[in-house]
């Protein structure tokens, strides 16, 4: 999992594009990841548990679930994982360079 | 000449809050136990690359090493439960004897018996005590702050148990906690499957419950009974959580903010593809303000994650 989307962060580093998270493990589990996984980007937490209130106001009831959005808001993929999810990506980056 | 005197050592245990003490015993377990699967994980090598071809030797190997792992952390597991138990019953009464029971109860071994009549058998015989020992939590604690626990482990309960004590607590409990608690997870657990239906169609209700189509069509043509919508109810429950409970905590959030997410929560049309993303607004761990829209510009992936 974080060897996936760390590679994907690193080649995609000048380009617009954010990996942006939503954690569910308690504080003090999600500040030991994010220092032994050397995870760099945002993170909502969301309140140390999966009933918290963003999963719950997004449905989401499996981790991890993705949504891909593109430059202007608009859900444009869903649970994509690994290649698929960075095709989707490329795409979206390509349309809104016009191409 | 000097006189020494012995002075009497003060234990430290005399003078101490049992429930402290039982949860320094009990966070004490907790590090033995993180300690001796860390260690096992550390004796292994990481996995080899896996083989494409799902018939080679590799793979079968591959499989070979994944249930030895997965042996290995049974085994590991099964050699704590009963040093729970044991801290269990002697500071039964207190929150960590309660949550060290409900370890040991969640993480027994569902029997693993090939003949399918022992093997069903085996499995009623586990539910069986799971009831009685929930009984036992039940007589002990139902006045105790701590039994929110039990309300969070409602999956432990038989659906008559989780009904009954449940249903009392809501009503009788003097703490507020756990009153919020047991008005929040049957909600929260009917909420889910109906979400489940919602989006696998009610293929699962008929598969559990062994009602055929035709059966469920004859009873929508008798019309026998009018259909009630859950989500009324369930509704009920939700505001009656933000307004009597809301800042109750629950986790790091509380009953009001996550009652409040489920009666406002977005519907699958809402986020299905090329709809706008709804608005998050929300913090970091450090409580430093992030909002979805700042990244409007760019092109997101929003991952839900969890370090498990």
């Amino acid at each position: 999992m974080y060897p996936h989307e760390r590679s994907l962060v690193s080649r995609l580093a000048e380009e617009p594009f954010v990996l942006v998270g939503v954690n569910s493990d308690p504080a003090d589990d999600y500040r030991e990841a994010i220092e032994r996984e050397n995870i760099t980007w945002p993170s909502f937490w969301d309140g140390g548990s999966t009933d918290g209130p963003i999963s719950t106001k997004w449905g989401v009831f499996g981790w991890p679930t993705i949504f891909i959005i593109d430059h202007e808001g608009i859900i444009r993929g869903k649970n994509a994982r690994g290649e698929a999810m960075d095709e989707i990506v490329d795409e979206l980056l390509e349309e809104m360079k016009g191409g | 000449m000097v006189l020494l005197f012995m002075l009497p050592v003060v234990g430290t245990t005399a003078c101490s809050d049992p429930e402290e003490e039982a949860s320094e015993a009990f966070a004490a377990l907790e590090a033995d136990y993180e300690a001796a699967r860390e260690a096992l994980s550390e004796a292994q090598d990481s996995l080899p690359e896996l083989s494409e071809d799902p018939d080679s030797a590799e793979m079968a190997a591959y499989r070979a090493l994944l249930q030895e792992r997965s042996d290995r952390s049974r085994d590991l597991i099964n050699s704590f439960i009963p040093r729970y138990e044991a801290l269990s019953g002697e500071y039964w009464g207190t929150g960590a004897g309660l949550e060290a029971k409900l370890w040991a109860l969640s993480m027994a071994d569902r029997p693993r018996i090939e003949d399918e009549e022992e093997s069903q058998a085996a499995e009623k015989a586990r539910e069986a005590k799971i009831a009685e020992e929930t009984d036992g939590i039940f007589e002990e604690y139902a006045e105790s702050p701590h039994i929110e626990m039990l309300a969070e482990q409602s999956y432990l309960l038989t659906e008559e148990q989780s009904e009954d004590y449940l249903g009392r607590l809501r009503e009788n409990s003097p703490h507020a906690n756990v009153r919020a608690a047991a008005i929040y997870y049957p909600a929260s657990r009917k909420l889910s499957r109906l979400r489940m239906e919602e989006m696998y169609g009610d293929l699962l209700t008929r598969e559990e419950e062994g009602i055929s189509e035709e059966d469920e069509e004859a009873a929508e043509d008798g019309g026998t009974e009018p259909e009630v919508d859950p989500r009324i109810a369930i509704d009920a429950d939700l505001q009656l959580l933000i307004d009597e409970y809301g800042d109750i905590p629950m986790d790091g959030s509380t009953y009001g903010a996550v009652a409040y997410a489920y009666l406002t929560a977005h519907s699958a049309e809402e986020l299905a593809i090329d709809q706008p993303a709804p608005e998050i607004v929300g913090t970091d761990v450090d409580g430093n303000e992030i909002r979805l829209s700042q990244f409007l510009g760019k092109v997101v992936v929003l991952d839900f994650w969890g370090d498990w």
